[in-house]
């Protein structure tokens, strides 16, 4: 979004905002509206990014061996593609299962600021608990050493979060957003952090991965060049294309990074912490505040362009 | 230094061999000892992703400073195929460097 735009979308956010924050003097849940819902939308890409790299985690790895095996050319054994694997089956799914439910949270979050219906909130706070309480089931049956570092946070912070959530469910939703956003800021943003941990790893194969795979094209190509006269003008070319598609999903990669998202994110949780905090805003507060929201989503959105050109989408 | 950092400099100079190994032809000799050091590392890089240790210890920290120190010392200088032999030396240095450090925490990966 270019400044202009920015200013724009500012100045359409203040004047709802200004509002309700004269008339209350303190920041009631609909001053939150906007901003919260910008909050949501872009926590929303960047789980969706996270989620498409833990999912292709070992598909990255397996593809990476049969073929670096082809290309040598090298015999290819299930064995192997199994050793290959970083995580199990298991912990990528209760790692998925984790960013489900705090894109549920952050919806639910959105719902406080905008909903006038306690009874729904009630409901939706309710299931969100019951989901959670399996997530902590699933995380507590990992086994894999790999595993560790993400059982003992979600060990610890998933609690939190579901009593935060039973409080939901029992108080006034006026109450329950302030509540929500301070109290649940820290274990979320400690959940983040390790599903962080996890996306880093899973850059860094892939990088490793698509690094391999512009070899492995670049020989494809040279092969057939080093026939001579014998090479087939048909399969250079095709080859070359072959090498000038990978060179285009290598300069996107440089871009999708899936943390510059997560740390966005938790910064954006630490400016909605902050603005909770406050007794009586004023319109610096206020205008931070948006700001902080803005650069979330920009970032949000550049990651999300990228992994879905990444991934061709 | 963290596990994510070492992570992330193995990837670095993973990245730089196979620009290295790029620029040479499929069955040159240099290429085939090129091919094997990265095997080496990118193995190391994977079993460091699923290791969990703590890497807070004053063992890890000391081999990953050392680790450093090689890395800046080679810097820049892999992808240089014209000096070939200066190329695959300190890539050697690198892994031996790689290697030690996987030793000291050695129980956990």
């Amino acid at each position: 979004m270019n400044t202009v735009e920015k200013k724009r979308r500012l100045e359409s956010l203040l004047p709802a905002v200004l509002i309700v924050i004269a008339a209350a003097g303190c920041a009631r849940p609909s001053a939150y509206k906007a901003p919260v819902g910008k909050f949501r939308d872009a926590s929303t890409v960047v789980i969706q990014s996270t989620k498409a790299y833990l999912n292709e985690l070992n598909k990255v790895e397996r593809d990476k061996y049969i073929y670096l095996q082809a290309s040598k050319p090298d015999q290819i054994k299930i064995d192997e593609i199994e050793q290959v694997q970083v995580f199990s089956k298991d912990g990528i799914m209760a790692r998925l299962n984790a960013l489900d439910q705090l894109a549920s949270y952050v919806d639910l979050l959105d719902q406080l600021a905008n909903s006038n219906t306690p009874e729904t909130i009630k409901t939706k706070a309710s299931d969100l608990q019951t989901s959670l309480t399996n997530l902590s089931g699933q995380v507590k049956a990992l086994t894999g050493e790999d595993d560790k570092q993400f059982k003992s946070v979600a060990g610890r912070v998933l609690p939190v979060i579901g009593d935060l959530l039973q409080a939901f469910a029992e108080q006034a939703i006026e109450n329950a957003l302030k509540k929500a956003i301070a109290t649940g800021a820290d274990p979320v943003n400690q959940l983040i952090q390790a599903i962080e941990q996890d996306a880093t790893v899973a850059y860094e194969r892939r990088r490793n991965g698509l690094s391999a795979a512009r070899v492995i094209l670049v020989d494809q190509y040279n092969r057939e060049f080093e026939k001579g006269k014998g090479a087939d003008p048909a399969k250079l070319k095709a080859y070359a294309d072959a090498i000038s598609a990978g060179e285009d999903r290598w300069e996107a990669f440089s871009t999708a990074q899936p943390t510059d998202g997560l740390e966005a994110m938790k910064r954006a949780n630490q400016a909605l912490v902050r603005f909770a905090a406050l007794p009586k805003p004023n319109i610096t507060d206020v205008t931070s505040f948006v700001n902080a929201m803005d650069s979330f989503a920009n970032t949000a959105n550049r990651v999300g362009r990228a992994v879905q050109e990444l991934l061709g989408k | 230094m963290t596990r994510l950092d070492v992570i992330k400099m193995i990837g670095d100079v993973i990245t730089d061999i196979d620009v290295a190994r790029g620029s040479l032809l499929p069955d040159d000799p240099n290429r085939h000892q090129l091919d094997d050091l990265r095997i080496l590392l990118d193995d190391r890089q994977r079993k460091l992703s699923k290791a969990a240790f703590d890497d807070t210890t004053q063992q890890f920290q000391d081999s990953a400073k050392k680790l450093q120190a090689v890395n800046d010392q080679i810097r820049g200088s892999i992808q240089q195929v014209n000096k070939i032999v200066t190329v695959l030396s300190n890539i050697k240095t690198f892994v031996d460097a790689v290697t030690s450090l996987m030793t000291a925490i050695g129980p956990f990966v």
